[in-house]
């Protein structure tokens, strides 16, 4: 059990160590290699969301965060495909105001998802009550002792 | 007269609860228990359980409820006289303005029972909050989940609440009720708790 524990993550960082390596080997462009590496994390961000919440309950707060999450992780992805894109095509004029509308949603979006969690923060934290509780408990003592 | 026999079947129950709990549950330090409770006798053996944790053994806890909601709860508390100040209340019961996650007083009110994502969290946040080294959690019940939920997702709810259980450290009771209909599932559970408690009205 434990050697799986080792060897399992062992794999997975010889397998990016190696499938970096051939992409900088394939793509003699460095610039384009690390795009390809950018655009290969922002697809497995998305992908990893989406599973998360397929799997949520429905209605619940954190199905409606990691909706939130995924608008954000989908526009940083999309405006990191529009930065490459511009790089190899060199876009100019209104081409090159599009990736800071991706820019500008992206944080739109960072903002409403910290909100939430602010909120969730608020009502899912139980500090103040367990605060209670413990001074209940103290009472209780006090009176006991007495 | 009737007060009388009210009064003495009261102490009755009381007497049982506390018996039952102490015998079946001294050698445990942390556990999780499944009560199976006769319908009629419900909530009165529900409310026993809390007011054993919490006046007889001065444990705090929190309480999910998924049957009556927490201003019900509150009433019948305050009767028995237990000090609801000692629990931390998950009330998913009381639908909230859009179904929406709310916080009040000592209560956090979640949309409805098929949030289990939800009381998940929710649970987690309360019981790592209680500093006391000794906490309980009372799940409040079985068969409102089964309402709400199917069988497959509510046994493999209360295997993860089992195992939830035993890493926060905690007394853990889940309550169902007796029936023929839950037999099945209640078997299947069995597996993941550590005692059975059986407080079956007139046969106690």
């Amino acid at each position: 059990m434990i050697k799986i524990r080792i060897i399992a993550p062992l794999i997975w960082v010889i397998g990016i160590i190696l499938s970096l390596i051939a992409i900088f080997k394939i793509v003699e462009n460095v610039k384009f290699a690390i795009a390809l590496i950018i655009i290969s994390f922002g697809v497995l961000s998305v992908m990893w969301t989406l599973i998360a919440n397929k799997s949520l309950s429905k209605g619940s707060e954190l199905k409606r965060f990691t909706g939130k999450f995924l608008f954000c992780s989908a526009f940083v992805f999309v405006y990191a495909v529009w930065s490459i894109l511009d790089e190899l095509f060199y876009w100019k004029g209104f081409m090159d105001y599009v990736g800071y509308i991706f820019l500008t949603l992206t944080f739109f979006m960072f903002v409403f998802a910290a909100y939430h969690i602010l909120e969730i923060g608020k009502k899912f934290g139980f500090e103040v009550q367990a605060k209670k509780i413990k001074k209940v408990i103290e009472e209780k003592k006090k009176l006991k002792s007495k | 007269m009737n007060k009388i026999t009210e009064d003495n079947s009261d102490s009755n129950l009381k007497k049982t609860v506390d018996e039952k709990l102490s015998k079946e549950l001294m050698n445990l330090k942390e556990f999780v228990v499944l009560a199976k409770v006769d319908a009629r006798i419900y909530q009165e053996v529900n409310l026993e359980i809390i007011r054993h944790f919490t006046e007889v053994r001065k444990v705090p806890g929190v309480y999910v409820t998924l049957n009556k909601p927490f201003k019900t709860l509150g009433t019948f508390l305050e009767a028995k006289k237990i000090d609801p100040r000692m629990i931390i209340f998950i009330d998913a019961v009381t639908k909230t303005s859009g179904g929406e996650v709310e916080k009040k007083d000592n209560c956090l009110f979640i949309g409805s029972p098929q949030d289990l994502s939800d009381i998940s969290v929710a649970m987690d946040q309360a019981v790592r909050a209680i500093s006391s080294k000794v906490k309980f959690v009372f799940f409040d019940s079985l068969d409102t989940l089964l309402m709400y939920n199917q069988a497959g997702t509510v046994a493999r709810f209360i295997h993860f609440l089992a195992g939830k259980m035993r890493t926060w450290e905690v007394e853990g009771i889940i309550v169902s009720l007796q029936k023929e209909k839950n037999e099945e599932l209640i078997n299947e559970l069995m597996q993941f708790c550590d005692v059975t408690l059986d407080f079956g009205g007139d046969k106690d």
